[in-house]
């Protein structure tokens, strides 16, 4: 008895927020300009603490690289950081011909790192030791973090998606100018110095985020096995044969395309003006020559289908199955966020409360779309970790059954209401960070090509109906449009 | 005061330091002239209620949300031995479980139908219930809040559900090395059985039955123990008013504490290695350390800092990543505690060469103690960082209600931030040497190793373990 009054008293309230007005009005928070290069900016004034949260976001990533050379966007994000030739040397002048000299024995000694030639290899071994030598005494390692950390900022960092690598940092409001000309440094004069040594630490960090992780190497295996021939099947750190080949010169190659003006978007949020934005992004980043966008990628890879892989990893088991779906401006991106929410948004979700409160044969479910990427064609996920006890079979087939029930029956619109609700609130959550906004409006503007996505995204979520939830269930969550990966020991 | 403000405004002034900068970089100097802005963080409202939880409030009408926190003198040092688990469990049942006249389900669903979120969480000492939710909403999820802590239903079903969960946490915990590295490391510094590293196993968790999560729920969920930090967009009348309806009938009363356990300050230089086919080495190197009301604590964190608690420039960072390329993530962190603390270097490399670094970790912390041996400019840069992000501290509004409470809860002043601050900005080298020698023995690392069996090679009676964690600066708490 209880329990119907309650959930009609649930249904009468969020019915009664039907076209949610939250009372915030994003897109009249937003500023927009373009520099004279075509580096587009974003500005959101926020006058409450005297700081301020920046990022640079650049139209490029994993879906960029070509096969063999995997893994050059995101080593390119670690280059960024050291320095340029006013940031992170004493003396460019002694300290560039010494690096020149590295990229040649460093990059013949990349290419022969296969060969028999032991003598040569051993040569250029001693060379790059001895150069490498030589450019210490004009290095200042780390200088990049070192100003901008002694200046107050704050969550400085980086990373790199299938999509775009963004660079970040929050710093006080009287450090903007600063902010941006050392951003600046990193974005459009990278010294690719100390490449090599580079090199083994993002080897150090693949062994630790895929090949010793359960996650990460489950991850790997899914996205090598739904795409093939193409960007989307490899993981952003790289395998670890591309990594070791990558030179210099693929360094450079793949900045001097990517890294233009017209190809990134900057997103100031905080306790800064609109025009003084302008003179400092226009002071900082204005000097750098226009460049034509470069083409994306045309392709995320060849989409594989009606497959189940098994994979063996020294951990306890965990199933990924997921589905190939396309990217805006395809409406079906909607109804899948929707789909997602549904499933797993929450302990009354469907997959959560099935399998984690009902049939007690999980510990943890989660659901995402736009995996890797939302750029080019990509996947919905659902990945669940059993209980002991509980066979993967056991798994899919509860998880067979909940998505058969989406192509079948109709979405309740109580359960929509309650997805409309959930997107909403999280969207406002989002907003209350100065650096989540930043990301969150430079992620919209960068990828979909408008910022003002998100500020539509709850209204777009609130029009998806139940039909088009079927319909999308119908075409896209078909067996040969599925990959399953099982991970056991 | 004005004196030191104006001592910390010299740290911070000091911006282009020759040592450290290159030539190059002067030209950015024009953009550090400024003045970092002094921090001043906005007031919170300060009320108690009668029934004794400290409510600190403050308004921030920018985006139609509100966050609210309450904190219990609540944690699993109080399991009792024989019930490793239960603190946790609780606090997993009561959000689990139902509360007032919702069962589980219902509570769920009424939750997701506001779109609120709501945790509980049961640290070592402290426990914390969280809610975020739409202002609107925020008549009908503060209750959820309330039922949730003081009137949850602990259902014997939800009960089953947890435990298991728990367990499978802890199976796929010994999965992760990562993860494997740190709950081993705390048992080898702490002991097995302490409080401080003890964790649940299938026997603990199967004597935990309902009766005992309810014993243990209303002997520590008093109100008069709690405090409550709360922002957002609401009016702090009107929110006042509602918790002291919302809370007119939570039961009050002293909380009698059992004693724990002191930890003994022992330091053993413990080896152990936990064998795993990984293809690093997951290492984590460290002993007891301070307590939480120890005075040389300022100047521990800075000795920290500079050794590997300062992201890029530390001198972990510096040497073994970016010098030697040898790994990705290594940090140092000092964590005072209610009782000794810890001091911890942790770090993964490839596994043939974890006993190379863990040689070069003991190698800075041996040179880091020598008298003389911090230079002054290390110094500076160390305070410039700490103190020129303080401000982060204070840029959101629940960050400040959230920080007052901590500080009650720690038994610190209500301005804890300024003797932070004003501590930082007069630590002196000598100060630094002295904690340094003090407090950090690298004669008597306790390590741990989760790596390949022959890793390392060890020597006769040791072996040699690396360990890590995925994290690039292990800044000090407070």
């Amino acid at each position: 008895m209880r329990y119907r009054v309650l959930s009609i008293f649930v249904l009468l309230t969020a019915l009664s927020m039907a076209r949610p007005s939250y009372g915030y009005d994003l897109k009249k928070q937003v500023s927009e300009f373009s520099l004279p290069n075509g580096m587009k900016w974003l500005v959101v004034r926020r006058p409450g603490a005297p700081v301020f949260s920046g990022i640079v976001m650049v139209r490029t990533g994993g879906a960029d690289e070509q096969k063999g050379k995997s893994g050059i966007a995101h080593m390119f994000e670690h280059m960024a950081f050291k320095g340029s030739s006013r940031l992170g040397t004493s003396d460019w002048s002694k300290e560039q011909p010494i690096l020149e000299k590295m990229q040649e024995a460093g990059d013949e000694l990349t290419e022969l790192r296969n060969s028999k030639d032991k003598e040569k290899t051993a040569e250029l071994t001693r060379e790059l030791a001895r150069l490498s030598h030589e450019a210490d005494k004009y290095e200042v390692k780390n200088e990049v973090w070192e100003v901008m950390m002694r200046n107050g900022a704050h969550d400085l960092n980086a990373y790199t998606s299938k999509d775009i690598t963004a660079y970040h940092a929050s710093m006080p409001a009287s450090r903007l100018e600063f902010w941006a000309r050392v951003i600046a440094e990193m974005v459009f004069d990278p010294a690719l110095r100390e490449f090599y040594t580079e090199r083994s630490v993002v080897s150090e960090e693949r062994r630790t985020s895929v090949e010793n992780s359960p996650e990460g190497a489950l991850a790997e295996k899914l996205l090598s096995s739904a795409f093939k021939d193409g960007p989307y099947g490899w993981s952003t750190v790289g395998f670890d044969d591309d990594v070791s080949g990558l030179t210099i010169a693929d360094a450079r190659a793949f900045h001097e395309r990517n890294y233009v003006p017209s190809n990134m978007t900057g997103v100031i949020v905080g306790d800064v003006t609109l025009s003084q934005v302008k003179s400092v992004m226009m002071r900082a980043f204005g000097r750098f020559p226009a460049s034509p966008r470069p083409q994306g990628p045309s392709t995320s890879g060849t989409p594989v289908g009606g497959i189940s892989v098994k994979m063996h990893f020294d951990a306890a088991p965990a199933v990924a199955i997921a589905f190939h779906k396309p990217t805006l401006p395809d409406k079906a991106e909607y109804s899948f966020d929707v789909m997602t929410s549904l499933l797993c948004d929450g302990r009354s979700s469907r997959l959560e409360k099935r399998l984690i409160y009902e049939e007690h044969i999980a510990k943890d479910v989660y659901c995402t779309d736009g995996y890797p990427g939302s750029r080019l064609p990509n996947l919905f996920m659902i990945w669940v970790e059993p209980l002991k006890g509980a066979s993967l079979s056991r798994i899919v087939r509860s998880l067979d059954e909940e998505l058969g029930r989406l192509r079948t029956e109709p979405v309740s619109e109580a359960e929509l209401e309650r997805v409309r609700k959930q997107v909403t609130a999280s969207f406002m959550y989002d907003l209350d960070s100065n650096a989540d906004l930043a990301e969150a409006l430079a992620r919209f503007e960068t990828i979909f090509g408008d910022w003002k996505l998100l500020a539509d995204y709850p209204s777009r979520i609130a029009e998806v109906d139940a039909a088009e939830v079927m319909s999308t269930s119908n075409k896209y969550l078909t067996d040969d449009n599925r990959v399953t990966v099982e991970r056991v020991k | 005061m004005m004196k030191r403000v104006s001592q910390m405004a010299l740290v911070l002034a000091v911006t282009v330091m020759p040592a450290l900068a290159g030539a190059d970089a002067s030209f950015l100097a024009p953009y550090e002239r400024a003045s970092l802005p002094a921090i001043n963080p906005p007031k919170a409202i300060v009320e108690v209620l009668p029934n004794g939880m400290r409510c600190y409030l403050l308004e921030d009408h920018t985006i139609p949300v509100a966050h609210v926190r309450v904190i219990t003198k609540v944690g699993t040092i109080y399991d009792p031995a024989d019930k490793a688990g239960l603190a946790s469990i609780t606090a997993i049942l009561m959000r689990s479980g139902g509360a007032g006249e919702l069962g589980p389900a219902q509570f769920d669903a009424a939750l997701d139908g506001y779109g609120a979120v709501l945790s509980s969480d049961m640290g070592s000492e402290m426990g914390t219930a969280t809610l975020e939710s739409l202002s609107g909403d925020l008549d009908n999820t503060l209750p959820l809040l309330f039922e949730m802590i003081f009137k949850p239903r602990l259902d014997e079903t939800r009960l089953d559900v947890a435990k298991l969960n728990v367990q499978e946490a802890l199976r796929r915990a010994d999965d992760d090395p990562e993860e494997l590295a740190a709950y081993k490391y705390r048992q080898l510094v702490y002991g097995r059985q302490s409080p401080w590293a003890r964790r649940p196993d299938g026997d603990s968790l199967s004597r935990i039955k309902v009766d005992d999560v309810r014993a243990f729920h209303d002997k520590y969920f008093k109100a008069g123990d709690m405090i409550l930090a709360a922002a957002g967009d609401f009016n702090s009348r009107e929110i006042v008013t509602l918790l002291r309806r919302l809370t007119a009938d939570a039961p009050k009363g002293e909380v009698s504490f059992p004693e724990v356990p002191a930890v003994d300050l022992k330091f053993r230089a413990a080896e152990e290695r936990i064998a795993r086919p990984t293809t690093q080495a997951f290492v984590r190197m460290g002993q007891l350390s301070i307590k939480r009301n120890n005075p040389d604590k300022f100047a521990l964190f800075l000795v920290n800092e500079i050794l590997g608690g300062g992201a890029f420039k530390s001198r972990l960072m510096q040497d073994i990543r970016t010098k030697r390329g040898m790994v990705y993530s290594i940090w140092s962190s000092v964590s005072p505690g209610l009782d000794y603390g810890l001091f911890t270097v942790g770090l993964a490399t490839k596994a043939d060469q974890a006993d190379k670094v863990m040689e070069l970790v003991r190698g800075h912390i041996e040179k880091i103690i020598k008298p003389g041996d911090i230079e002054q400019s290390e110094l500076v840069y160390a305070k410039q960082s700490i103190l020129s992000g303080l401000i982060f501290d204070f840029d959101r509004a629940f960050k400040v209600v959230d920080g007052r409470a901590r500080f009650y809860f720690y038994g610190y002043p209500d301005d804890y931030w300024k003797i932070y601050r004003d501590r930082i900005v007069s630590a002196k080298l000598s100060e630094l040497s002295r904690v340094a020698a003090k407090y950090l023995h690298p004669d008597a690392l306790d390590s741990l190793v989760v790596g390949p069996e022959a890793s390392g090679g060890g020597k006769e009676q040791k072996k040699d373990d690396n360990g890590g964690k995925g994290k690039t600066s292990g800044r000090s708490g407070r």
